[in-house]
């Protein structure tokens, strides 16, 4: 007997084996409680993480607006010093 | 959200019953999320066993893919049953399971086979504890295809469906999974632990 056809008896009575019973359901349950809580407790978290964001781009709002008026040319800002000193 | 989402599912893939109980999971309702689990917890034991045949292992892997189902439920699309959706979680928990083991490199003994006398009546545990040792010299992705293949009866397709593949990743695999495999069966000559040589 070839070694695959082995594998494919082997496989074919593995297929027929019960695997133990489990009762995951208390466990689950107790874990989405104590860690990362039920549907209920999640809304809060996200909630709070979309004001954080709100008030960042409100923020990055601001300073884009004054960017965006501020004189395009750098030396500008210089002028007004140019006349103080020519005064 | 939770009834929107609901509404749209299909009702040749999802019953009634699990579409009130994702409708009522989903705004928070504990007894019906634990009638999901005791619904399909058998399904996805039975494929969590053929990635770990440790009781305290296997009942982590349970545990996790509930938990990530719980916080993916919103992204259930209900386009195909829900058995389906869970096994693919099963799945892919599963597979990370394999990867975190091989990076630690923990590998089952081969030395769980029968004595050869006991091979011809080899009852289907000793079978599923042997083809499990002998799977584990695979690396995770060639192991992956032949578990899918053998005991969850996919096409190739099916498997680069439930995994993200490729076909042809998928094809590749298989065909690399059962080279190395049959060069692992003589290594350990597997047929002569089987009595199997005739």
């Amino acid at each position: 007997m070839d070694e695959m056809k082995a594998m494919e008896n082997l496989v074919r009575l593995a297929c027929r084996e019960r695997p133990p019973e489990t009762d995951a359901a208390p466990a689950v349950l107790a874990r989405l409680r104590a860690g990362a809580g039920l549907r209920t407790g999640r809304v809060l978290p996200l909630s709070v993480l979309a004001a954080v964001a709100a008030v960042a781009a409100a923020v990055i709002l601001v300073l884009a607006i004054q960017a965006w008026t501020a004189p395009a040319d750098p030396q500008a800002v210089l002028f007004p010093v140019l006349e103080v000193a020519s005064l | 959200m939770a009834a929107g989402s609901i509404a749209m599912y299909n009702a040749e893939t999802v019953d009634e019953t699990d579409r009130q109980d994702i409708q009522a999971s989903l705004g928070g309702d504990e007894a019906a999320f634990a009638r999901l689990i005791r619904r399909y917890e058998p399904s996805v034991a039975s494929l969590a066993w053929r990635f770990a045949r440790d009781a305290a292992a296997r009942e982590e892997l349970v545990q996790d893919v509930f938990v990530e189902a719980y916080f993916s439920l919103d992204g259930f699309r209900g386009d195909a049953p829900l058995e389906h959706w869970l096994r693919r979680i099963a799945t892919r928990v599963g597979y990370r399971f394999w990867k975190r083991r091989a990076r630690e490199g923990r590998e089952a003994p081969l030395a769980d086979l029968d004595p050869p006398a006991a091979a011809v009546e080899m009852d289907p545990s000793a079978a599923g504890a042997a083809v499990h040792a002998l799977l584990a010299r695979l690396p995770p992705p060639e192991r992956l295809v032949l578990t899918l293949m053998y005991f969850d009866d996919c096409s190739v397709s099916e498997i680069a469906g439930r995994m993200g593949w490729t076909r042809a990743m998928v094809k590749m695999r298989a065909y690399r999974a059962r080279r190395r495999l049959k060069a692992v069966a003589q290594r350990e000559h597997l047929l002569e632990k089987l009595g199997w040589t005739k």
